[in-house]
């Protein structure tokens, strides 16, 4: 098991202790991540997609073909990118955008031929599940969890590889947080967004209305113990967001927030200092309940 | 040889586009042509007139029409040339308009193509003599809806002989499921029943329950139809509707109901309706769960020697059961022969499984077909409005529209009849429980027909609050309630319906079954997946296949008082057929050349419709045959040829224009 | 918005839209599934997809060109899959963020994060120790890998983007 790991920027620059936490529990369930050297930003949708197609899609397409050059599918860990990279995906299998965007590369002597997947560091967590059950040594029992699954990884089904049975109900998070033995019980805004993203950067008011609805629907219907998420921006965005909504008086609870490979890590064993370092809501007592 | 060409504008169809002084001169160039003419339109009366005046003054023996495509107005020029007293087979029509000015900016140099072939066709044209048959005067209905229970009894009436052949084991159709129907919103059972009691003793027609039809050959006026009987082990000589095997068979050999739309169970043994008829009893082999080791088709014997018998057989009074016949998967298979045949298979409605937004998994998630059942009478709930999840009643229900219709993810064409459906469903909701609030969320509102708006507008009036706006999702909350998210375009903002239950008009639909019958009987679908008629407005009841007509939802998706006069309209259509003493038909079928046929057989394996024999050469029969030119295109020695259509005649129309 | 005075034609907004990437807004039919479940509706933006076609279908361009709306947009794809016409709603949006980006109406983050990622490769960074004490392994991102880094200027440089204004075409290094 062999993937290109393709980091973005919000994980290696922003959120180090993800970033361990992915290669430590990969390495320790034998799957092999290979570092694209010298990739670029995906480009998230803000830059610029927002600006030109053509530029967008050469500059996806140059990511992409560095895993392509590897011959290895590209595994990644933030959904922003995930989302970027296989809408691009899907536009380049028309040929009229293929061609546009390899006379691009050929510029910088590269070419895009789409022979690499994009995949989501869960899809791949998801296929060993049998290890990750034996590889555990602490567990989530008696622990209730409020899943993030990141809309990312949902819609629009037509640009990814691997989809949910229904993604308007998504189960694969929810799945992957009861091998860990929590429960992971449905709430009725799961599969809403964060307003992460560009909503946050332009409006950070309405994007903390936005989701005090969803972390509202949390609290009240599942009571939750913590919130586990797959996407880096969600994992920011719900840990930032109620330390705010706490100071404006709008909630009088904190949740503490996972990264799911961040949990995955500590029901491993490794050092959480390490793994589970930076965050707004503190996470030292519930880490504390789980390794005892 | 004089042929008379006429070029006609079609208001402006054709003339805008095409350059008609200019192609009356390149017609007038072509040798045999001796007369030119054009007007604006050629299929009026003026236009005859001036044709039959060439043909009767001599100036013209053979006919070219230039206008639009021959499935239009072919039939109707035969006859202008037959009353003027030549050949209605010396005519050619060129398509100038939908072969070329319909779909051309400018369509001149095409219309000049195609002229110059109509008219090489033209100077190859021979007289033909129309096909003489006897007629068979009896007619097969298809699906015993209330479309085709209608239809028979119109034919009925007539006085002709019907077989009406339905799938299920009794009849009635999807209208038995309905509790009320709009706009009087008097009882569905009530106006069905009496039809379906008239249909089941009425001496002439001969009801074919549990039955499909397997294989259909011959053409209009005596065609051969095999229907094949699906096998019950009950002998309904004997069942006497008593629902005594039902009652002894076990619980865990069932299903969901397809009366109720899977609301509730249904046994192995079961009797399709409370209300069905015929009241025959019918083994299900699929849910049997063979009581005491016997499985079907075979006898067991107890210690003793005496016989086994199962608790449906056992309870039976009229000994009317017996699960020891062998199981026949062919059933037993009856040959009729009629005359004409109604197609009227109705619809399904799609599932709820298709629409993932709207999280099919939930219970109390169901369809309008199945809210239906819990608004009737004889339904699971007995009338009463509860939702599925635990049978309580909801206080909040949410209707949502278009689900599959208009929609290029399924079907784009609107399924007409769900908005008032739906505003039926909701008023019966106010009319019988005033406390339960009532969304109904709508793209738009679409109400047109007698008596419609006012039912709207009045639905409004009781308070239904109707939202224009397509729903995008539907979560799920805690105890099996759901969240509606909607958009209202009268405020302009997202809405959102905390609902108990969730209403979906699925899309109408033809089945699988009807899409296959469709192919067996050699008839089309259109583009929404139909059943095309041959004329949209002047031949709406018939298909293209002369003979065979349709009713129903099958054609699309209309209400009952549409479904009834097209049911009407069709057995109208079929008797003015069979009412003849015999039918002319056209002939052009494939013809044999004795002479140079080798009896090969390719013809034979090449014919879809098994109308070609090989004793010692081909021969075709000439009732089954449908004039494909299958046979003649695949025989090696050029022995068998399409009248009208033949080698030379469509040799010089190609060597015409290369 | 008071009242909108039709028709205000501003060019052919629909078409311009298309070009951008857009094409889907002549299917729409304005039935409402993106606007029910779209984050920008939901957190009370005030042109939402929907309502921003509409605008854009009656020619009043000029009306939204300098709204943020659009900038909004979470980019979650739920209005695609609900979408009853394929017009892959998503994408319209996208177009006419172009188009502003094309008439200097583009917030200052947006501005940020293109300069940004001309000037590093990346439209976020952040401090390169903090990994180092994690213990992380040293990757050659394009930020301190020179010729990554001219690969990704040289594909900007050979776009639409380097007409805007926004970024100092510069010399290689």
């Amino acid at each position: 098991m062999k993937y290109a790991l393709y980091l973005g920027c919000q994980i290696p620059f922003l959120r180090p202790d993800l970033e361990v936490a992915i290669r430590e529990v990969s390495l320790a369930l034998g799957i092999e991540l290979v570092d694209l050297e010298g990739y670029s930003c995906c480009p998230t949708w803000i830059s610029v997609p927002s600006y030109d197609i053509e530029a967008w899609l050469a500059l996806s397409a140059r990511n992409i073909a560095l895993a392509e050059e590897k011959n290895l599918d590209m595994v990644v860990g933030c959904n922003n990118c995930y989302s970027v990279l296989n809408h691009a995906r899907y536009m380049l299998k028309d040929e009229k955008w293929r061609e546009k965007t390899n006379r691009i590369l050929s510029k910088v002597g590269r070419v895009y031929r789409g022979s690499s997947k994009v995949l989501h560091i869960i899809h791949i967590l998801e296929s060993v599940e049998k290890k990750i059950k034996k590889s555990l040594k602490y567990d989530l029992k008696g622990l209730t969890v409020a899943v993030q699954p990141g809309c990312h990884t949902l819609w629009p089904e037509r640009v990814m590889d691997i989809r949910e049975e229904n993604p308007f109900y998504p189960k694969k998070l929810r799945e992957l947080v009861e091998i860990l033995g929590a429960s992971a019980p449905h709430y009725s805004r799961m599969e809403f967004c964060c307003g992460m993203g560009s909503m946050k950067t332009i409006d950070y008011e309405r994007s903390l209305e936005f989701v005090l609805e969803k972390l509202k629907s949390m609290k009240e219907e599942i009571d939750p113990d913590m919130i586990v998420t797959a996407c880096s921006s969600c994992y920011i965005q719900l840990d930032e967001a109620q330390q705010k909504l706490e100071r404006d008086g709008k909630i009088d609870f904190k949740i503490p927030v996972f990264y799911y490979p961040q949990i995955l890590a500590v029901c491993m064993g490794f050092d959480v200092s390490k793994v589970a370092r930076f965050s707004s809501i503190p996470k030292d007592e519930i880490i504390r309940r789980i390794v005892g | 040889m004089k042929i008379g060409v006429y070029i006609c504008h079609c208001g402006e169809n054709i003339s805008a586009t095409v350059d008609v002084d200019e192609l009356m001169e390149y017609a007038g160039k072509f040798e045999k042509v001796s007369v030119v003419r054009d007007h604006i339109f050629m299929c009026s009366e003026l236009a005859q007139e001036m044709i039959r005046r060439d043909i009767k003054s001599g100036r013209v023996d053979r006919v070219v029409i230039a206008a639009c495509t021959p499935r239009n107005h072919e039939r109707f020029f035969r006859s202008t040339l037959e009353s003027a007293g030549i050949s209605r087979y010396m005519l050619e029509i060129a398509n100038i308009r939908e072969q070329c000015s319909w779909v051309h900016g400018d369509g001149t140099e095409k219309a000049k193509k195609i002229l110059a072939a109509a008219i090489a066709k033209a100077e190859n044209l021979a007289p033909l003599n129309d096909m003489k048959f006897d007629v068979e005067k009896s007619v097969l209905v298809i699906g015993g809806g209330v479309a085709g229970i209608v239809a028979s009894l119109e034919l009925a009436k007539i006085g002709y002989r019907v077989f009406l052949v339905e799938r299920e084991a009794s009849i009635g159709g999807k209208m038995m499921k309905f509790d009320r129907i709009f706009p009087m919103n008097d009882c569905s059972s009530c106006i069905l029943y009496p039809l379906i009691s008239e249909v089941s003793s009425h001496p002439l027609i001969e009801l074919i329950t549990y039955a499909e039809v397997e294989d259909v050959s011959g053409s209009v006026g005596s065609f051969e139809v095999r229907v094949r009987k699906k096998q019950t082990y009950v002998d309904w000589e004997k069942c006497i509707g008593c629902g005594a095997c039902v009652d002894a068979c076990p619980p865990r050999a069932s299903k969901p109901d397809e009366f109720n739309e899977g609301l509730s169970r249904r046994k192995a043994m079961y009797i399709a309706s409370p209300f069905a008829v015929p009241r025959k009893a019918v083994h299900d082999p699929e849910v049997c769960v063979n009581c005491g080791k016997k499985v079907f088709g075979t006898r067991r014997f107890l210690r003793g020697g005496k016989e086994y018998l199962t608790p449906c057989e056992k309870a039976c009074p009229t000994g009317a059961i017996n699960r020891s016949i062998k199981w026949d998967p062919e059933g037993e298979t009856i040959e009729l022969k009629v005359g004409a045949i109604i197609v009227a298979v109705g619809y399904r409605v799609m599932e709820k499984s298709n629409f993932k937004e709207y999280l099919p998994h939930s219970p109390n998630v169901i369809t309008a077909l199945q809210f239906e059942r819990i608004l009737s009478p004889t339904g699971p709930t007995e009338g009463k409005i509860r939702r599925p999840s635990d049978m309580k009643k909801p206080g909040t229900i949410s209707f949502i529209s278009c689900v599959g219709s208009r929609d290029e993810r399924y079907h784009t064409y609107c399924s007409k009849v769900c908005c008032m459906y739906m505003l039926k469903q909701a008023r019966l909701i106010k009319e019988r429980e005033p406390d339960i609030d009532v969304y109904i969320h709508f793209i738009d509102v679409r109400a047109p027909g007698k008596e419609l708006e006012e039912y709207y507008t009045y639905s409004r009036q009781l308070g239904i609050k109707i939202i224009r706006g397509k729903v995008g999702g539907i979560e799920e909350l805690s105890d099996g309630r759901l969240r509606v998210m909607g958009f209202d375009a009268d405020i302009g903002v997202p809405v959102e319906v905390e609902a108990d239950l969730v209403v979906l008009a699925t899309a109408i639909e033809l089945d699988d079954d009807a899409r296959a019958l469709v192919k067996k009987l050699g008839i089309s679908l259109d583009t929404s997946g139909f059943i095309r008629e041959d004329h949209p407005k002047l031949r709406s009841v018939e298909s293209w296949l002369s003979g065979i007509f349709i009713a129903g939802c099958c054609q699309g998706p209309k209400d009952i008082s549409e479904t009834v006069a097209q049911a009407k309209a069709a057995a109208a259509a079929a008797a003015g057929v069979i009412s003849q003493d015999e039918i002319k038909t056209e002939p052009f079928l494939a013809v044999v050349n004795e002479s140079l046929c080798s009896g090969c057989g390719i013809c034979t394996s090449a014919c879809p419709y098994d109308a070609v024999v090989v004793e010692d050469v081909a021969r075709v029969d000439l009732r089954r045959c449908r004039g494909c030119g299958l046979c003649s295109a695949s025989c090696p020695a050029n022995a068998i040829d399409l009248s009208g259509f033949t080698r030379e005649q469509l040799m010089s129309q190609v060597v015409r224009i290369s | 918005m008071k009242v909108v005075k039709l028709p205000k034609i501003d060019g052919d907004p629909v078409e311009e839209v298309s070009k951008f990437g857009g094409e889907g807004i002549k299917k729409c039919i304005q039935c409402g599934a993106c606007m029910s479940v779209c984050p920008v509706a939901m957190a009370g933006f005030n042109y939402p997809n929907k309502k921003l076609f509409k605008l854009i279908i009656l020619g009043q361009r000029r009306e939204i060109l300098y709204d943020p709306s659009p900038w909004a947009c979470v980019a979650c794809g739920r209005c695609i899959e609900v979408c009853t016409r394929d017009v892959n709603p998503f994408s319209v949006y996208f177009a006419f963020r172009r188009i502003q980006t094309r008439e200097f109406s583009v917030p200052s983050v947006a501005e940020e994060a293109l300069r940004n990622l001309y000037e590093t490769g990346y439209a976020v960074t952040g401090n390169a120790n903090i990994r180092k004490e994690l213990g992380l392994p040293e990757v050659k991102f394009a930020l301190n890998n020179g010729e990554a880094l001219k690969e990704i200027r040289c594909i900007i440089e050979s776009t639409e983007i380097m007409q805007l204004g926004i970024l100092p075409r510069r010399e290689m290094f």
